[in-house]
């Protein structure tokens, strides 16, 4: 009784130190090289992807990374293409913050938070030349495919961008793109009304972008951080990277309170060539298991 | 008639410049009456002028009780700007330069107050990012706030045919380059027997990256970058003497 008693009030002292001092609180934890959730400095929390999840988009991807939730779906729509690009077909990334995600977010503001994600993706995938807009052409100059790809935070439980780009290359590499022609007048005619049979044709994705944020805390490098932990960083970096090492749009640091050494920068772009092997073998696991 | 790379000079760029130099600076603080602090930042064509207020009462639920809140409105130089929701480049450079500001300023002197700045593109002909950063740190001394360091900034570009690597590239520069880079470094004072220098660190405040590139390329633009900032620092050395002095 007694032992449960004093259990209970240990507890409730943990939480009160940690919401009074917060940084003395985590740096306890990190002395001893290990983080208040049992993850040592170097590694990144347990990732997830759902394919496929939301039924009436042309193609959906979950991602869980712990507890950060970021939801992509792609519709798509013929439409004719731009007068001076009459090969390339469109897409329209919108990145949004629902109110579920975090207490500070309210409905119908655009997010700050959410419009740097949205820039730093659309960036990034164009940048990586991941998506061929060519690929999207039906009839050069008459019609083409717009992708309208909508991505969702659900939980903001720190490295949104990771989770929001990692949704949004599995959804754009589980697309696939329905035959149609596009008649005299007009009218779009699906091919698979007349045979069922005709295989679809899948999205080439030429290069898979994938993220990692990093941040310094007291001079210890801390990958994926929590969203509690971010709030404590001196600097927080953001690296994007592809398969072949190259990096795309570069490491964003984000000043925090101090600014990030070269040293740290190297250390990231370790990190983020680590992580992609990882995170892309889960992906294309997530996809053959799909199809 | 245009004046040519002058003789044997290692010029090849359109303007007359080398891969490294930077084009002509021009600062001038307190042009705003008004505002607490102003600064005009000129780099040759490029003009951005960075207005500070504060620190002053903010709205109940931006407020922290304990520290300053720094907030950034961008305004382009042309557009449709709305305050509730600007555009996506403008919110990214608002972050980014809300990121710098709150690295180098004393936020816990003045809690429960905010710091605003607002950023006005007079004129764009490349690296406005940078141009703006250097404004904003003109116009934070200009107003008094008190700084850990100052920083300086400076956007180098990637050559799409060449492969080399252009510091403070102008607008068709960027255009036809295979990325584009802004960097920040912090800046501080360092006594020496001759008087005092300002000093670029090896800490990057700022780096934000349009294109792709490989490790080695970024890891040599970082290093010209804090070469570059280290003569714009300079600079601001000689600018403030002439009016503290």
């Amino acid at each position: 009784m007694a032992a449960g008693e004093a259990t209970q009030s240990e507890s409730l002292q943990a939480d009160a130190f940690k919401k009074l001092y917060p940084r003395e609180f985590f740096t306890k934890f990190i002395e001893s090289g290990i983080r208040p959730d049992g993850r040592p400095v170097g590694r990144c929390r347990a990732t997830t992807i759902g394919l496929n999840v939301v039924s009436t988009a042309d193609s959906s991807a979950l991602v869980k990374i712990g507890s950060t939730t970021a939801l992509a779906g792609v519709k798509l729509e013929v439409m004719p293409p731009k007068q001076d690009l009459p090969n390339q077909g469109q897409l329209a990334i919108q990145v949004e913050m629902t109110s579920l995600a975090s207490s500070s977010h309210r409905p119908g503001r655009s997010s700050e938070e959410a419009t740097s994600i949205q820039e730093r993706i659309s960036s990034a995938l164009k940048s990586s030349s991941a998506l061929n807009l060519e690929d999207l052409c039906i009839d050069p100059g008459r019609a083409a495919w717009c992708l309208y790809l909508d991505i969702y935070l659900l939980d903001a439980a720190g490295g949104l961008m990771d989770a929001a780009l990692l949704a949004a290359v599995a959804c754009l590499a589980n697309m696939q793109l329905p035959h149609v022609t596009v008649s005299e007048q007009g009218a779009v005619v699906s091919a698979t009304d007349s045979d069922p049979q005709l295989p679809h044709d899948k999205l080439q994705l030429h290069s898979l972008p994938l993220s990692v944020t990093c941040g310094v805390f007291d001079s210890k490098l801390l990958v994926d951080p929590t969203s509690e932990e971010e709030a404590l960083l001196s600097s927080t970096i953001n690296t994007i990277i592809d398969a072949e090492g190259k990096l795309i749009c570069g490491p964003s640091v984000s000043g925090g309170r101090q600014g990030a050494d070269l040293s740290v920068i190297c250390q990231c772009i370790e990190v983020a060539r680590i992580r992609h092997k990882e995170v892309s073998q889960l992906l294309t696991q997530q996809l053959e298991a799909v199809q | 008639m245009e004046a040519g790379p002058g003789p044997g000079s290692a010029a090849s760029r359109a303007d007359g410049r080398n891969n490294l130099q930077i084009r002509t600076l021009i600062c001038e603080r307190g042009l705003l009456h008004r505002a607490d602090g102003s600064a005009r930042w000129c780099q040759d064509k490029t003009c951005v002028v960075a207005a500070i207020y504060g620190p002053k009462t903010t709205l109940g639920r931006n407020e922290d009780p304990e520290q300053a809140v720094v907030e950034v409105v961008f305004k382009p130089k042309s557009g449709v700007y709305r305050y509730n929701a600007p555009g996506q480049t403008e919110n990214l450079i608002q972050k980014i330069i809300r990121n710098a500001v709150q690295g180098v300023f004393v936020a816990s002197l003045h809690p429960r107050t905010a710091v605003q700045v607002v950023i006005q593109v007079v004129r764009d002909e490349g690296s406005v990012l940078s141009c703006a950063l250097n404004a904003t740190c003109a116009a934070l001394v200009d107003a008094g706030v008190l700084l850990h360091n100052m920083f300086a900034a400076v956007s180098c570009a990637i050559d799409k045919q060449t492969g080399a690597l252009l510091l403070d590239p102008d607008a068709s520069e960027e255009k036809d380059a295979l990325a584009v880079g802004s960097f920040a470094f912090c800046a501080s004072g360092e006594l020496t027997d001759s008087g005092s220098r300002l000093v670029t660190s090896e800490a990057i405040l700022v780096s934000s990256i349009h294109g792709s590139m490989d490790i080695q390329q970024y890891l040599t633009m970082l290093e010209l970058a804090r070469q570059g900032c280290q003569r714009i620092a300079e600079f601001t050395r000689l600018s403030l003497d002439k009016v503290f002095s």
